[in-house]
């Protein structure tokens, strides 16, 4: 096994790309994901359309411009006026915007009143509220899983070159192989990516939301969970490793939330969101991040980590059975 | 002669592949389902719903990342790369190797693309531009273009499907991500907004808006003309970097 670790390391400097990819690329986009997920550089904006500009209402959440003419509908689309507001004849507010009912009339009570309803909140608010960590750690799972499965890649390139069956073929045991891969990937993805979030932390002053003990300990997780899955792809599929994995990786974490939150009604729909792995995970980043302890979400972790364990194990049989039948 | 054997050898080789055939038709479905559920209640109903809005961007993004990907499966997965090789000893120009996986991967995914557009359009009732939809599908096809021969750059730089695979998504991540497709950045600054126009994919994002809601076709030629250029940078480098020798 020892040996089998250390090939690894071997094979991994030859591979330059990859090492780009662990050592550079990734922490950089944490950076940038941590940089940027901390704020806006500026607010929202309402044009508003007439001639007196003099009273313009100011509030926290919207910043009011008085605009000429009516934009476009592709301008907010892009979202360079979350509204445009005129008057009627008659001199009540028309709003025009993308948002929903609830928008519209907080808009409309900020232009009669002067200020929005109290308990009005829009999607920077729910961001913030969300918590500036939560929001990191969210856009981070989805790059570690992709990033998970793409440093186990020597695993199915040794199948596809053969150097698999040669290996089985010898006195090792495939346990020794694959904690080997194992161990590699867990050390690979998980101290650049930390050392980025200590970096991005110390040396930029970035607001993480979290000590940076217990960020070890959520990415511990995190990655745990990561590696697992990777193994479990790298294993199962054949072919096609990359292309599964994004689509997969795509759809499960929007469902779990880790862009916006999500909630439903609906209870099929919220089984689905409970289902996934990621949703537990964000579960337990958020109340982390507002003051909560591990031992409050016993059951959170008991579902990742039996999860990975699940994923781990049918792999591992997967890849073992069909060793034991002679199909590398 | 042979590249159209060839080429038309690859296209039955992708259509072989049910991954790729669902990445390209079913995935952008579930993506436009699942995002427009999501953010409904982030959109009003009167101008553009939710669904509407995601089935645009969920279409630039399957095109932008797994049409790449389409390519490089076509060019390096293990099943195709003994054929490869024969066809490197075989009388042929080895740029007509790569053109041919370009080409059959284009016409797998503007055939996949020509019918999910008119159906969103159509059955799903998103608004794809109306009677517009033939220009936003034109230019999915130029974006698809681009994926193809970018696709197979990578092929050409890193020489093994798994790792062009899983490094070629990070600069595409890059690009969707500063296309504003998944969550919008343009209020993070200036110099995000600036750095943002390096992304052909914002490029594209900003164009079908103006084709799909203002009925405005001004940008058209000039993102057409941007993505046949780097397209043709691609080619190029495919061009210096590809030795069939080493391909394997």
């Amino acid at each position: 096994m020892k040996n089998f670790l250390f090939n690894k390391f071997d094979r991994i400097l030859q591979k330059k790309a990859t090492i780009v990819l662990a050592l550079i690329v990734m922490p950089l986009m944490i950076v940038f994901a941590i940089y940027f997920s901390g704020h806006s550089a500026s607010k929202e904006l309402i044009g508003y359309l007439g001639a007196d500009i003099e009273h313009l209402p100011t509030c926290e959440q919207f910043e009011v411009v008085p605009i000429s003419e009516m934009p476009k509908l592709s301008q907010m689309v892009e979202g360079t006026y979350a509204a445009v507001v005129s008057k009627d004849d008659s001199g009540n507010y028309i709003v025009t915007t993308l948002k929903s009912e609830t928008d519209i009339e907080a808009i409309e009570t900020l232009f009669t009143t002067g200020r929005l309803p109290d308990d009005y909140k829009g999607d920077d608010a729910k961001r913030e509220e969300r918590g500036v960590g939560t929001n990191i750690l969210g856009f981070i799972t989805m790059l570690m899983i992709v990033q998970g499965v793409a440093l186990t890649s020597m695993y199915p390139e040794d199948r596809t070159l053969g150097a698999f069956r040669r290996i089985m073929t010898t006195d090792t045991s495939l346990s020794g192989y694959l904690s080997a891969q194992l161990i590699f990937t867990l050390l690979s993805l998980y101290i650049p990516t930390y050392l980025a979030i200590v970096l991005a932390k110390l040396c930029l002053g970035a607001d993480l939301g979290f000590s940076l003990g217990k960020v070890m300990i959520l990415l511990l997780i995190l990655t745990l969970f990561s590696v697992a899955f990777a193994l479990f792809i790298s294993s199962v599929l054949d072919r096609n490793i990359g292309l599964v994995t994004s689509g997969v990786s795509i759809i499960t974490c929007i469902l779990a939330g880790c862009f916006v939150p999500l909630s439903s009604e609906n209870k099929f729909l919220t089984a689905v969101y409970t289902v996934m792995p990621q949703k537990s995970y964000m579960e337990l980043v958020h109340g982390i991040e507002f003051g909560g302890s591990f031992a409050d979400y016993k059951g959170e972790l008991f579902y990742i980590f039996a999860l990975s364990l699940l994923l781990l194990v049918i792999g591992i049989t997967v890849i073992k059975s069909r060793t034991s039948k002679g199909v590398y | 002669m042979n590249f159209i054997k060839i080429a038309k050898r690859d296209l039955i080789n992708i259509l072989h592949n049910p991954a790729l055939i669902i990445s390209n038709t079913i995935l952008p479905l579930v993506l436009i389902g699942v995002l427009g559920f999501v953010t409904k209640s982030n959109f009003g109903t009167t101008l553009i719903n939710s669904y509407d809005y995601q089935g645009v961007n969920m279409l630039i993004l399957s095109v932008a990342l797994f049409v790449a990907i389409t390519t490089s499966n076509a060019f390096m997965e293990e099943k195709v790369m003994r054929g490869n090789m024969r066809i490197a000893y075989a009388p042929v120009r080895k740029f007509e190797m790569v053109m041919s996986k370009i080409v059959s991967s284009y016409v797998f995914i503007s055939i996949c693309y020509g019918l999910l557009v008119p159906f969103c359009q159509y059955v799903l009732g998103l608004n794809m531009g109306g009677g517009n939809f033939m220009w936003f599908l034109l230019l999915l096809n130029v974006l698809g273009f681009f994926g193809c021969c970018f696709g197979a750059m990578f092929c050409c730089i890193f020489r093994s499907e798994e790792q062009a695979n899983s490094i070629m998504q990070i600069p595409l991540f890059i690009f969707i991500f500063l296309g504003s497709v998944l969550i919008r950045i343009h209020r993070l600054g200036k110099v995000v907004n600036m750095i943002a126009n390096i992304s052909p994919v914002k490029w594209v994002v900003g164009c079908s808006y103006q084709i799909i809601y203002d009925n405005d076709l001004h940008l058209l030629m000039q993102v057409i003309a941007g993505l046949l250029a780097l397209s043709f940078l691609c080619l190029l480098v495919c061009g210096l970097l590809f030795k069939p020798e080493e391909y394997v």
